[in-house]
């Protein structure tokens, strides 16, 4: 019996061996050679996607030394401007003036986006009235001046249920663009809400309420759906759309479906190592995205994302000249 | 009147109120008990859930594989070899600095104004949250106020080997040692960097590559799949155009076409393990030396209170016996206070092996493919991994945190073992 397991697992080893020697990443020769360090830091939700591409690029270049850091995006492109990271993950684009900083002390950085991720307003399971929110819906419910009690306060034909209110916090970049999207800019965001950094927590507290409402990145959504439903949301063109992969994709989950971003600095993407590391990384961007729970960008954005990786075009194009951030469908403002 | 005896005067304690007194007796032990077995409960439920959800996961590979987005193929090799070194960075410079602080100003210090302002202020450290601890370590170890340039552009460089590396005809890598890199290879000294040269300390600015010579001694390369260097050596052939097919086929000898030895593709830097750089930017020595911040007021309080619980008639007589105050401290005090001085040392640790929140601050990564190699090499510990692993989506993810958490428990075990054999050792010899 012993002998028999082990022999099953040796014949699994073997197995699972050869798989992945099969699936080994084909690099062309030149990277085999390649040594130096690619330093990475930035937003913990991008993480797990760099994550993956370092850990498959490092098998055809095991001279290159990546390291990937989990500062949060703001701390990361802290960083970033300080010259001491090559490249810096962002949930959300680089800010008016962060890249302000960039320019002041000379770091020219090139900006990547690299798959999307769908931002899920969730509720508890049993509440089945909520079945479509509208971005004004949302505003009552998550504003600090309207603050909805009870979810009759949202909808008139709705029941008093009292509101919980589960989201992540302050100094996230979901956190930020949920603002952004919702409040504006500058909107005040209901002073009790329960607030934590762990979105594993926010699924807990959802799914433990039964008049609760919160949101996460689609990820933790779709590893629970059992605890926790979606809710779907009325887009700009009116129609009312549930988070799934296809509508992330597809764009029509808008306004909540944001890209996640890479950024590098143009001097350190003149270094062959990091070329070659963020060629493989665009390359593979949407397989590895999927296969750690985001959604892939539809093939043309990654084309237009390789012209102008491949221009070394530099600066953002998500704010404009007055510093705003432009809102809208990706495929509309990226080019 | 007689003197009663002890028993006479347990009787007379009986019989005054003695119903009320034993109540009370009775009442405190069952406080206790309450307050004892509540902690104990608690603990091992933690215990209980933290086993049941890692052992599974818990194995050979999971302590030699680094970081994988499969949870299948991921391990903590990076993390725990990172928690070792910054670790034990931290115990050997918080614990003298620590305990010769707490032997000064117990032992050596007049007690006046000064000293009791510096006691104030060591209390009032040790209350600071560490993440504040973190920005100090960000500043002062890993920016260095900024006064060194960056940690990618590092301006001073101490015991680095410097290669100049170029291709062979077969794409093998072939490296030979630089020499002399001193003053005449800096390109540019302005400031800070002029002054350092004046003092005759390494700047980082080798000199420009240079061309690899027919028949020089050189290294070739082979790299394993794990990405670890191994390098033998042999002498370099070097092609003209016209030879392009013959090649030297021994081992002992390597071709490179004329071409590729006129300029080094490249030119790297080696340490050993005590090569410093400034500034120290997110490194294990940085890592190190904030957590030293960390426990340092900890240290210093727990050794003072235990140098203050030695009888002060060992002093004396030490002193009555002529010894001076340092022969008194080597030889009475010290040795009398090390059980107090470690067990303080112990709860410093095991604090120190814990703290995410400074290396968080400090920039300490999260995936690394390298164990540390050197005081300069990048790190990360367990507890950023366990963070990390928590909150990821996937419920396996919660899992290898929870393994983890099983490692680091061994790891905090293994240095309070340490500290309690070091603590024996050092009381049979006061005896």
């Amino acid at each position: 019996m012993q002998h028999l397991r082990h022999i099953s697992t040796a014949i699994l080893l073997i197995a699972s061996a050869s798989l992945l020697a099969a699936t080994a990443p084909q690099q062309d020769a030149a990277t085999k050679n390649l040594k130096g360090s690619i330093k990475i830091d930035g937003s913990s939700t991008v993480y797990p996607i760099t994550e993956a591409v370092a850990e498959e690029f490092r098998k055809g270049a095991p001279r290159v030394r990546p390291t990937v850091g989990i500062s949060g995006t703001g701390g990361g492109f802290k960083r970033f401007q300080a010259g001491e990271t090559d490249i810096s993950n962002a949930s959300r684009p680089i800010k008016k003036s962060e890249s302000d900083v960039c320019a002041k002390l000379g770091i020219d950085f090139l900006e990547l986006p690299i798959a999307f991720d769908g931002l899920s307003i969730v509720v508890h399971p049993k509440n089945t009235f909520a079945d479509k929110l509208t971005i004004e819906n949302l505003k009552t419910i998550f504003s600090a001046t309207s603050a909805a009690k009870t979810w009759k306060d949202v909808r008139s034909d709705w029941p008093a249920t009292p509101i919980k209110v589960y989201m992540p916090g302050t100094d996230s970049g979901t956190f930020d663009y949920f603002r952004e999207v919702v409040l504006g800019k500058d909107g005040k965001v209901r002073a009790d809400a329960s607030v934590s950094e762990d979105d594993n927590v926010l699924v807990r507290g959802v799914a433990g309420n039964e008049g609760s409402i919160g949101f996460f990145g689609c990820a933790y959504y779709f590893e629970n759906k059992d605890a926790v439903r979606a809710v779907s949301i009325v887009s700009p063109k009116g129609d009312a759309v549930l988070p799934t992969r296809d509508t992330i994709e597809g764009g029509t989950y808008a306004p909540f479906s944001r890209p996640l971003f890479i950024y590098v600095s143009a001097k350190s993407a003149a270094k062959p190592e990091i070329a070659a590391f963020i060629g493989y990384y665009i390359a593979n961007a949407g397989k590895y995205a999927e296969e750690v729970g985001y959604v892939k960008f539809p093939d043309a954005i990654y084309a237009r994302v390789k012209a102008n990786w491949d221009a070394r075009r530099v600066g953002s194009q998500f704010s404009d000249a007055d510093g705003n951030a432009i809102l809208g469908a990706l495929e509309s403002i990226y080019k | 009147m007689s003197t009663p005896s002890l028993n006479e005067f347990v009787a007379r304690g009986r019989l005054r109120g003695s119903a009320a007194r034993v109540l009370s007796n009775r009442v405190f032990l069952w406080f206790c008990l309450a307050g004892t077995t509540l902690a104990v409960l608690v603990l091992f439920a933690l215990l209980f859930s933290i086993f049941l959800d890692g052992w599974s996961a818990l194995s050979w590979d999971f302590l030699t594989q680094f970081a994988s987005r499969k949870p299948a193929a991921s391990g903590i090799r990076g993390p725990l070899w990172g928690s070792v070194w910054v670790c034990a960075i931290c115990a050997l410079t918080a614990l003298p600095l620590g305990i010769g602080t707490a032997i000064y100003l117990e032992e050596f210090a007049p007690k006046n104004r000064v000293t009791g302002f510096i006691n104030l202020n060591i209390m009032n450290l040790a209350g600071v949250p560490s993440i504040v601890y973190g920005i100090i370590g960000l500043t002062a170890f890993a920016r260095m106020f900024g006064g060194f340039g960056t940690a990618a552009d590092p301006t001073v460089l101490l015991g680095y080997t410097y290669y100049n590396e170029y291709e062979s005809v077969d794409g093998d890598i072939v490296r030979v040692r630089v020499e002399g890199i001193d003053r005449a290879g800096v390109v540019e000294t302005t400031g800070v960097q002029a002054c350092l040269a004046r003092w005759n300390l390494w700047i980082a600015h080798p000199a420009p590559a240079g061309a690899l010579q027919d028949g020089a001694q050189v290294e070739v390369l082979t790299v394993t799949d794990d990405g670890e260097e191994s390098w033998r050596s042999a002498t370099a052939h070097i092609q003209g155009d016209a030879e392009e097919t013959a090649r030297v086929g021994e081992t002992k000898s390597i071709s490179v076409s004329a071409l590729a030895a006129a300029t080094a593709t490249t030119q790297v830097r080696e340490g050993s393990w005590w090569s410093i750089s400034l500034p120290f930017g997110s490194s294990v020595l940085a890592g190190g030396l904030t957590l030293m911040l960390v426990i340092l007021p900890v240290v210093i309080i727990s050794s003072q209170e235990a140098l203050r619980a030695v009888p002060s008639s060992l002093r004396q007589g030490a002193l009555a016996l002529g010894s001076t105050r340092w022969q008194m401290v080597r030889e009475m005090t010290l040795p009398a206070a090390i059980p107090g001085i470690m067990t303080g040392a112990i709860l410093a640790m095991s604090r120190a092996i814990g703290e995410a929140a400074p290396l968080l601050v400090l920039g300490g990564f999260l995936l690394v493919f390298a164990t540390p190699e050197n005081l300069m090499s990048d790190f990360t510990v367990l507890p950023l991994q366990i963070y990390n692993w928590a909150g990821r989506p996937q419920a396996s993810f919660h899992e290898l945190a929870a393994a983890a958490i099983i490692v680091q428990l061994v790891v905090l075990l293994v240095f309070n073992g340490l500290a309690v054999l070091i603590r024996q050792k050092l009381q049979k010899n006061l005896q």
